[in-house]
């Protein structure tokens, strides 16, 4: 034991240390080691240099062994502590050396650290640090970690007591049959509600952090034998990067390992459910989960399930399958209605049936503006309307969704800037993309509904087709992970057609593992 | 790939902003023809009147306003007096929509239709699904006419003229497609549903009978009568009544007819030559149900193998007739010439000359087949007769 050993001294010692205890919970990134000091003044410089004008920051020194002559120090924040585990700490410290050694004995700081580096740490809840910066981590997260004067390692008790939501319902996708559990921001119990559904030792969760100065844990799972391994490997590589980046919610994950950017189309599926996330899993897909997110990501996120809901399983298999073509259907409308409108009444005329064709000629005659811009100017107080919904407080949310229903339905008929038939179409527009159960989906649909307007009003339903073919071509061309996007309908894999636009009774489509075959590589034609 | 990707937005830029929008027009700036009356004007020129749709402006909604307009023009050409519609308009006539197009009966005497139909085939907004009708007298006093129900009277005429034919099998279905078959038919015979006016309670426009023409002329008319037995042997019947006499019909009272609704029929002929005279075998199958009864009574087998047969020889009798009718006329338009050119090609070049005469001597056999599928109750004589 080298008593008050120079820092400098420590340093060159680095090299002989041995990490005995791994996985520190500090994520894998490669932070320089940096080891304790044996020299108890040293650490506590430097700990006070670190968590300088923290004011939630505890430095707590206190002594023990014969006459209390031997100092240690704990240090946690406060505000990450749970009162009640600093104090059971304390007490088991106290019990543990009591019964170990026996009552009586005064403690000395050798015994205290053979007793520790012979015996481990015993209880999960605790572990041995020997890297400085490993245990600054620790006090970041929440634990309490001791010095102890003369010893190079310190002891890191997990202490953490933050207040988290409790489990409820899921506000996002709310379904009428199935569970009922809902995601929080707790990492931990969201791990705990999918470690719960899947029972396997083949379910892996792998651990790492986000840089910058959040350093978010971030956690990624999958089941080895359902993920297809290229997909892993590909996905591997890319999480790498969240290391020097900050993450602060699962959707800055999402961009970084997303395939394309600038596409409106979402690659990855968002989730609050555990029970989406375990079937997901089975089905051979990645889940990503990020400290304080409610929300989880499944990757790759292809396009047929992004028009699925968890309920369509919980559901007889016919009615299910309804909802599905429904679903479809509603994609369809919230995608083209409003340019379908345009290019008919400006160009094509013929193709709508006289009697509704005298209808709409009624109701547009008097409008001040072409069909384009009444259909833009409607659409953009339907998004209006939207957006002010979600980010107004809940109380004035109600007048805004009144004062809309007012504008959008009544006064902009009677003011003569609309007609009927635009509100029609605008509500029909708006209710189809609410159909569509992931809102990111919808969202790129109603984003993409603006441009094909535009072409409709330029060029008529041939523009119309041109805008849908180049959205066919983009989605073709599209991968998630790798994976094509529009699989598999694009490439064409019949048999896994059973789980897309219907959902064919789960006897036929579950194997086990379930829907193996669907992440196995595709086979591609040479040259 | 980035540079590409923007030269080919470049090229599509480009490529898209410099083609057409050429018939790009707002609904409010656009006009529709709900029918169009074709006469004769002043002079030997065409006279059109049109009648065009008047849209209910904004929340004024229609009241008792009419919801159409009529615009009359006059010229030497169809094109030209299509045109000078615009004149009166201030906005572009809109074709597709255009639900009837009505003739005039001394138009269609004395100038015949090929003049007129030429524009229509070559319209490319126009469809060639328009009924066309013959008018009595002007085609445009029919379009001043107040509609029943519908809002245009082009819209009414439409759907006089698919119910009528559905449901009555009195008047032909006729469309401009048909008609050009028709003219251009290796026997340019044609029939064309004939429009009249009629004053009972109020003043309808029924649809009944046809317009015959020869070489794109009105040379005559069929009755309503004759239409029902021409559809049957031109296979074209839909459904329809048969009105079959009451056997010992009582003395000095109206004469009672019982009906029998039929519901399908078909009929195939087949035309035997033998040296330049035709022999016509057609086979009739009729469907029907019974919708009134007065003085059968169909209880037993054979009562019904008798009613049946007093059917058949309704059906038989009223096709001769119709037969000789047009036999009369010489005005073959059963198909039997197209049908004999095209199961005998090479005879028929030497028949298409004469066939008015050939027709006119041809022979009509009929087999009949009714069926009786339901008499719409269980009682199998009239409801109310009394027990016997």
């Amino acid at each position: 034991m080298e008593q008050g050993g120079s820092l400098g001294g420590t340093i060159g010692n680095t090299s002989t240390m041995s990490t005995t205890l791994r996985n520190q919970g500090n994520g894998n990134n490669d932070v320089e080691k940096k080891p304790i000091s044996k020299n108890l003044e040293v650490n506590r410089q430097q700990i006070m240099e670190n968590f300088n004008e923290c004011f939630d920051f505890v430095f707590l020194p206190w002594r023990y062994g014969p006459e209390l002559g031997n100092e240690a120090f704990s240090a946690y924040f406060d505000s990450l502590v749970e009162d009640k585990k600093v104090n059971y700490m304390k007490a088991s410290l106290q019990d543990l050396v009591n019964h170990e050694i026996g009552p009586g004995t005064e403690v000395t700081p050798e015994m205290f650290m053979h007793f520790f580096e012979e015996h481990g740490v015993s209880g999960q809840t605790a572990m041995l640090v020997d890297d400085f910066n490993t245990a600054v981590l620790n006090i970041l997260n929440g634990n309490l970690v001791i010095f102890i004067d003369g010893w190079d390692k310190a002891l890191s008790f997990k202490a953490i007591g933050v207040q988290t939501r409790q489990i409820t319902e899921p506000v996002n996708e709310g379904v009428v049959y199935g569970p009922r559990e809902s995601s929080v921001e707790n990492l931990k119990k969201n791990l705990g509600l999918i470690r719960l559904r899947i029972k396997s030792h083949r379910f892996k969760l792998i651990t790492l952090s986000g840089g910058g100065e959040s350093r978010t844990e971030v956690v990624y799972g999958y089941i080895d034998g359902c993920v297809n391994p290229e997909t892993l490997e590909e996905f591997k590589r890319r999480i790498e990067t969240i290391k020097d980046k900050e993450i602060l919610e699962a959707a800055y994950v999402e961009e970084l390992i997303e395939d394309s950017t600038y596409s409106p189309f979402p690659q990855i599926r968002y989730t609050e459910r555990p029970d989406v996330v375990a079937s997901a899993l089975i089905d051979g897909k990645i889940v990503v989960l990020c400290q304080g997110s409610g929300m989880m990501m499944l990757c790759p996120g292809l396009f047929a399930e992004l028009l699925q809901s968890s309920e369509d399983y919980y559901q007889r298999t016919i009615i299910a399958s309804v909802t599905r073509c429904l679903r479809l259907i509603a994609c369809i409308i919230a995608l083209t209605l409003p340019s379908i409108y345009i290019a008919l009444t400006t160009y094509h005329p013929e193709l709508i049936p006289s009697v509704l064709l005298l209808a709409i000629v009624d109701a547009r005659e008097g409008i001040p503006f072409p069909a384009f811009f009444e259909a833009l100017i409607m659409e953009f107080f339907f998004e209006l309307l939207r957006e002010a919904g979600v980010r107004l407080p809940r109380p004035v949310g109600s007048a805004v969704s009144i004062v809309g229903a007012l504008v959008i339905g009544d006064a902009a008929i009677s003011a003569g800037i609309a007609s009927p038939i635009m509100v029609v179409l605008v509500a029909l527009t708006g209710i189809a993309s609410f159909a569509i159960p992931q809102y990111n989906t919808a969202i790129a649909l109603r984003l993409l509904r603006f441009p094909l307007m535009a072409i409709a009003a330029l060029l008529g339903g041939f523009g119309l087709l041109f805008g849908l073919i180049f959205i066919l071509l983009h989605l073709v061309t599209l991968r998630a992970l790798g994976q094509p996007y529009l699989a598999p309908i694009a490439p064409l894999r019949p048999r896994q057609l059973l789980d897309v636009l219907i959902r064919a009774p789960i006897k036929n489509i579950m194997r086990s593992p379930r829907n193996r075959h669907m992440h196995m590589p595709i086979k591609r034609r040479k040259g | 790939m980035g540079k590409l990707y923007l030269k080919l937005l470049f090229v599509a830029l480009v490529l898209l902003s410099s083609t057409g929008c050429w018939n790009k027009l707002e609904l409010p700036e656009r006009s529709f023809i709900m029918s169009l009356g074709i006469d004769e004007g002043k002079n030997g020129t065409i006279q059109l009147t049109a009648q065009l749709y008047k849209p209910a402006t904004g929340l004024r909604g229609k009241g008792q306003e009419k919801a159409f307009i009529n615009i009359q023009s006059e010229d030497d050409s169809m094109f030209e007096t299509v045109r000078d519609l615009t004149l009166h308009m201030g906005r572009k006539v809109h074709w597709s929509h255009m639900r009837i197009i009505v003739i005039g009966e001394e138009f269609a005497k004395k100038r015949g239709l090929e003049e007129i139909l030429d524009f229509f085939f070559r319209n490319q907004e126009l469809r060639l699904t328009t009924y066309v009708h013959i008018a009595n007298g002007k085609a445009s006093q029919y379009m001043i006419t107040k509609p029943l129900i519908e809002n245009t009277l082009g819209q009414q005429l439409l759907s006089i003229q698919e119910v009528a034919y559905k449901y009555s099998g009195k008047t032909a279905n006729v469309t401009l497609l048909d008609l050009g078959f028709q003219l251009r038919g290796e026997v340019n015979d044609a029939m064309i549903p004939y429009l009249y006016r009629s004053k009972k309670i109020s003043y309808t426009t029924p649809v009944a009978g046809a317009a015959l023409f020869k070489e794109g002329k009105m040379v005559g008319k069929l009755s309503s009568h004759d239409m029902e037995s021409v559809l049957m042997l031109r296979d074209e019947y839909e459904r329809g009544v048969l009105e079959v006499p009451c056997l010992n019909q009582p003395k000095g009272k109206p004469k009672m007819k019982e009906t029998v609704q039929v519901i399908s029929t078909s009929t195939q002929l087949s035309p035997e030559i033998k040296q330049r005279s035709v022999k016509v075998k057609a086979s009739v199958t009729v469907e029907g149900t019974i919708t009134e009864l007065k003085c059968s009574k169909i209880t037993t087998a054979e009562e019904e193998s008798e009613f049946l047969n007093r059917v058949k020889e309704i059906v038989e009798q009223e096709m001769l007739k119709s037969y000789d009718e047009l036999k009369r006329k010489k005005i073959d338009v059963i198909n039997l010439g197209n049908l004999i050119y095209r199961r005998h090609p090479a005879l028929w070049k030497s028949m298409k000359e004469d066939w008015p005469e050939i027709f006119a001597k041809s022979q009509l056999e009929i087999h009949t087949d009714v069926k009786i599928i339901n008499t719409g109750t269980t009682v199998g004589k009239s409801v109310l007769a009394k027990q016997k």
